[in-house]
């Protein structure tokens, strides 16, 4: 029996393809699946990163197309093919986005996202896993299992909440599975405080909204990175009462004042991480951003990281410069992503 | 009198209010830290002990919310709790930082007006 090539076996499909459209056409009766399934189409950025200005700027670019669909009940499909690297905190805020698109049932009828399609080139092969680590494909709705096997993706775990909903500290723990003595970790009385962070301020009273976190467990350094897409550190400042705003203001924007311009998002952070001053304006209020600080402070061994997006603002401080860094962008990140990143050994069981 | 938070309330314990988590610091306040101090109070009881191992890192938030509220609460009431806290309440915990940090928060909440 001769052999069929594989461009005989491909001309036969669409043949076969092709008859079955025209059946259908001409049946009358309605299709189960439209001819053209997908409404729009976007490409995810080749990297997945907020530090750089272009990387940002075209993420961000990103994520709002996400939002803009043209007509109601829309079908879109989000193409990872060109994506070659992505960041944790930059791939969280994905998925922050994606889970509110996904939510927004009157504006999509399904999101879809298509992966790399080279199983060969490990590059796709990493961003292919870490989709489904991130639990991308679920949140779609996509029976797509990729076993983790890259040692970059193994070890990251994703929590998520509400932050209209009270939190579960053993859930919490146990995401975290801090397998040092869990009832003396740092990282998880900080991570505690990062949460209750998001509940107090996040969002206005009242709206509700989603907080992320990724975790990621490796031998003696841990990695945390806490997402949420209300107002920002700077737009809680301005939200509290008059005392407060002066405050903060006049603590740390002497310069801006000079100059006749408003503070900036970072000089807001900074305020913040440096005088703890809350959004209620209390006296005893207002401990978790000083304390996420005083963590990488207190650590004398280099790695520790602490860098907090917020909005426009980025301010990063690492236990190798303790002098911290300060930056504005062009683009708002719309929300506020705190990182951590803390070697934690035996003898470096640091004291909060 | 003892209060071992971890078996006599939690040793997940989170935040300042019931909105934070189930386990928080102004729940444990009410039902458990100030009948024990009104009980020292009253001639009940001679001496408090609050002691904290066994509680899974307790964050400041409940930490200052329990003790520090506890104050704020006593206050209200009109009653002066300083000479309490430095004669009659012991805080047994065996993280000297955290426990330092428990102390800071009671003398500033007894320090506020």
């Amino acid at each position: 029996m001769k052999k069929v090539t594989t461009k005989q076996r491909n001309w036969q499909r669409r043949q076969s393809f092709r008859k079955r459209k025209r059946q259908r056409l001409n049946s009358g009766k309605p299709s189960t699946q439209p001819l053209t399934w997908w409404s729009r189409s976007i490409n995810a950025p080749r990297v997945f990163d907020l530090r750089d200005e272009n990387n940002r700027s075209e993420l961000l670019d990103f994520l709002d197309s996400i939002l803009q669909n043209e007509q109601p009940a829309e079908r879109l499909r989000i193409n990872f093919q060109y994506t070659e690297r992505v960041i944790a905190d930059a791939m969280l805020l994905f998925i922050a986005r994606l889970e509110q698109a996904i939510n927004m049932k009157h504006r999509f009828a399904t999101i879809k996202i298509a992966p790399p399609k080279n199983k060969n080139i490990r590059k796709q092969q990493r961003i292919r896993q870490v989709l489904c680590k991130v639990g991308a494909f679920s949140l779609c709705g996509q029976n797509i299992n990729i076993p983790a096997k890259d040692k970059t993706v193994v070890y990251w775990r994703k929590l998520s909440g509400r932050a209209n909903t009270p939190l579960d500290a053993k859930a919490i723990l146990d995401f975290l599975e801090d397998g040092l003595n869990g009832k003396q970790s740092i990282l998880f009385a900080a991570v505690k405080e990062a949460l209750l962070n998001i509940l107090h301020h996040a969002y206005e009273k009242n709206t509700g909204g989603g907080w992320w976190a990724f975790v990621h467990v490796k031998d003696e350094e841990r990695t945390i990175v806490v997402c949420d897409l209300g107002m920002g550190i700077p737009g809680s400042i301005n939200q509290a009462s008059t005392e407060v705003q002066k405050q903060i203001l006049s603590r740390t924007s002497r310069i801006a004042s000079r100059f006749g311009r408003e503070p900036l998002d970072s000089e807001m952070i900074r305020g913040s991480v440096k005088y703890g001053v809350s959004g209620t304006g209390r006296a005893h209020r207002g401990k978790g951003l000083p304390k996420m600080k005083q963590v990488v402070d207190s650590i004398s061994t280099p790695g520790a990281l602490l860098s907090i997006h917020s909005n426009k603002g980025c301010y990063t401080i690492t236990s190798d410069q303790r002098k911290p860094e300060f930056q504005d962008y062009t683009n708002s990140i719309g929300g506020t992503v705190v990182t951590w990143r803390i070697p934690i050994n035996t003898n470096n069981m640091v004291e909060i | 009198m003892t209060i071992n938070v971890a078996k006599d309330y939690s040793p997940f314990v989170l935040g300042r209010f019931p909105t934070d988590s189930l386990y928080n610091g102004h729940d444990f306040m009410e039902k458990h830290l100030l009948p024990a101090i009104k009980k020292l109070l009253s001639g009940d009881e001679d001496t408090l002990l609050v002691d904290l191992n066994g509680t899974y890192s307790p964050d400041p938030s409940f930490l200052e919310e329990a003790f520090g509220g506890v104050i704020r609460q006593l206050r209200k009431e009109n009653i002066d709790s300083s000479a309490l806290w430095r004669e009659r309440i012991v805080i047994e915990y065996n993280e000297a930082a955290q426990k330092k940090e428990i102390m800071s928060y009671i003398r500033e909440a007894l320090s506020a007006r």
